[in-house]
């Protein structure tokens, strides 16, 4: 789960890409399925980036479970909660703000994505083409109005994820309410 | 109709067999690391080093229950109550999940002193507070077996007799059984039909609540409990009259209780004194005369007697040099000066 944290985003680009290749089982049963081959998809990008994103929504998440005291969720179980009602009714509301910082977290990190995007997307206009990849793609052609545009916004979008994180966690911890 | 338990406990490498009655209060008494704890955990199915072999319910086997689906609930001793909820979301949090019934919220608030408290969050209770609500929580649960371990540790001595009388009349009218841990003689004394003493994680001893009688806590002040019966009223002196095995005892008046009931009275060691002929014209009302059975010099400067009182034990804390000054032997008839009295009803 934790590979792709240390693993070079190419690398896994390139495994995926082979994986999502329509002569694998993966790729047959896709095009089986919808008809559309899937290398150089939308669909590729989505699975692709829910893999590489994981650890840094799993990880925030791990780490708030941890510190709830078993003891809360024993009583609740001894007053009669099954393990679904504790899920729902203890610990989500515990971990509330740690869901918001893995999902922010999780979303800009998929956003700013280079090297799995590039490989098993393809960079195709319209379909697989990503803001961070357009970047690229301006400052070769030397058209530096449209790279302002879009690094403009994506900083842009980056301080306010940063801004509402830090509104949400004023002690920037994962689960303000131990510290409190 | 009870619960039956068994286990075997590797610490102890023995069986542990308990036998509960049904709509009754069983307080399990021991020192701290006999295994309350661990008794009450693997009743209500949690995690313990003990090793369950057998539990039924009114007959009904409910080893393999999960323990949200056993009929028992357990309130532990740190409180645990959730820190996202207010306190009212709290009491009501078994009642939605538990068993269909009219519960009555105001009463357990009311009676609990929670009234103030209902929009407070966890985090802002004190220790006490925190335990009422805790205790109120499991009330409303609802169960047929309510597990409560050291309820009232953290509540002074008048709020403890206030809510042990509200738990005595709450089980009864409920009719629910309650197996009940704590460390408190008179706690004990004054909620349980039935105790069971636990050593080690081994039971010593089963049955009524006498069995209490002459137990020692070695961690708490040294005391003895004796049983007695009323036997009148001094209305002038605002005094009641007890027989203690055919010996007066005076206390303040007590009036609630009933005649034919056996109270149960702890005495504390050091309130205890003893004098070799029957003190004339003392202040000390309550005079009994004793066969010293045992002497036992510590390595300070005190000795702690053991007397026989009848069939009763009673223990006095002197110093040493009274040992010596008195001459005191075993066998030897004294009369013990009893200062301090605490009644249990």
């Amino acid at each position: 789960m934790a590979l792709p944290l240390v693993l070079p985003p190419t690398v896994l680009g390139f495994y995926l890409l082979i994986f999502f290749a329509p002569d694998t089982a993966l790729g047959q049963l896709w095009l089986t399925l919808t008809g559309s081959p899937l290398s150089f998809s939308f669909s590729a990008l989505v699975i692709g980036s829910v893999i590489y994103s994981i650890p840094f929504v799993v990880q925030p998440l791990q780490s708030a479970f941890q510190q709830i005291p078993v003891g809360i969720l024993e009583s609740a179980s001894s007053l009669g909660a099954t393990p679904l009602d504790r899920f729902v009714s203890i610990v989500m509301p515990m971990c509330k703000r740690s869901f918001i910082t893995a999902g922010c977290l999780g979303f800009a990190h998929t956003v700013g994505e280079f090297g799995v995007v590039l490989m098993i997307g393809g960079n195709i206009p319209g379909e697989t083409q990503v803001l961070s990849i357009a970047l690229f793609d301006s400052v070769e052609r030397l058209n530096f109005a449209e790279a302002h545009a879009v690094a403009g916004g994506l900083l842009m979008f980056s301080l306010v994820v940063l801004i509402s994180l830090y509104r949400l966690n004023p002690a920037n911890t994962n689960s303000s309410w131990v510290s409190r | 109709m009870s619960l039956v338990f068994k286990a075997s406990n590797d610490m102890a490498s023995a069986e542990l067999e308990l036998a509960f009655k049904d709509r009754a209060c069983t307080v399990i008494f021991g020192p701290s690391g006999s295994g309350k704890t661990s008794l009450l955990r693997a009743i209500a199915g949690l995690p313990s080093p003990l090793a369950v072999t057998e539990l039924t319910v009114n007959g009904a086997n409910i080893r393999h229950l999960a323990p949200h689906q056993r009929p028992i609930v357990l309130s532990a001793q740190n409180a645990a109550l959730f820190p996202h909820l207010d306190v009212q979301q709290n009491l009501v949090y078994g009642l939605k999940r538990r068993y269909e019934y009219t519960p009555d919220i105001q009463k357990v608030v009311e009676r609990l002193g929670l009234s103030t408290l209902l929009k407070r969050k966890p985090a802002s209770l004190s220790g006490g507070e925190a335990q009422r609500v805790a205790l109120g929580r499991a009330l409303l649960s609802n169960p047929l077996w309510l597990l409560l371990d050291e309820p009232l540790t953290n509540l002074d001595q008048n709020a403890r007799k206030d809510i042990v009388r509200f738990l005595n009349d709450w089980r009864k009218q409920r009719q629910i059984g309650v197996i009940y841990v704590t460390h408190d003689i008179p706690e004990a004394l004054a909620i349980a039909d039935q105790v069971i003493t636990l050593a080690k994680g081994k039971l010593l001893k089963s049955g009524d609540p006498d069995v209490l009688l002459g137990y020692q806590d070695p961690q708490q002040e040294l005391s003895t409990v004796v049983s007695a019966r009323l036997s009148q009223h001094h209305k002038q002196d605002k005094l009641s009259e007890l027989l203690l095995d055919g010996n007066r005892l005076l206390i303040p008046e007590i009036t609630t209780v009933d005649g034919t009931k056996t109270l149960y009275l702890q005495i504390a060691a050091k309130d205890v004194s003893l004098a070799l002929q029957r003190p004339q014209r003392t202040s000390i009302l309550n005079l009994l005369p004793c066969t010293v059975s045992k002497i036992e010099i510590s390595r300070e400067a005190s000795a702690t007697i053991t007397l026989n009182l009848g069939s009763q034990h009673l223990l006095a804390k002197v110093t040493r040099r009274s040992v010596r000054e008195l001459d005191l032997q075993v066998g030897q008839k004294v009369w013990a000066q009893v200062k301090g009295i605490s009644l249990q009803t």
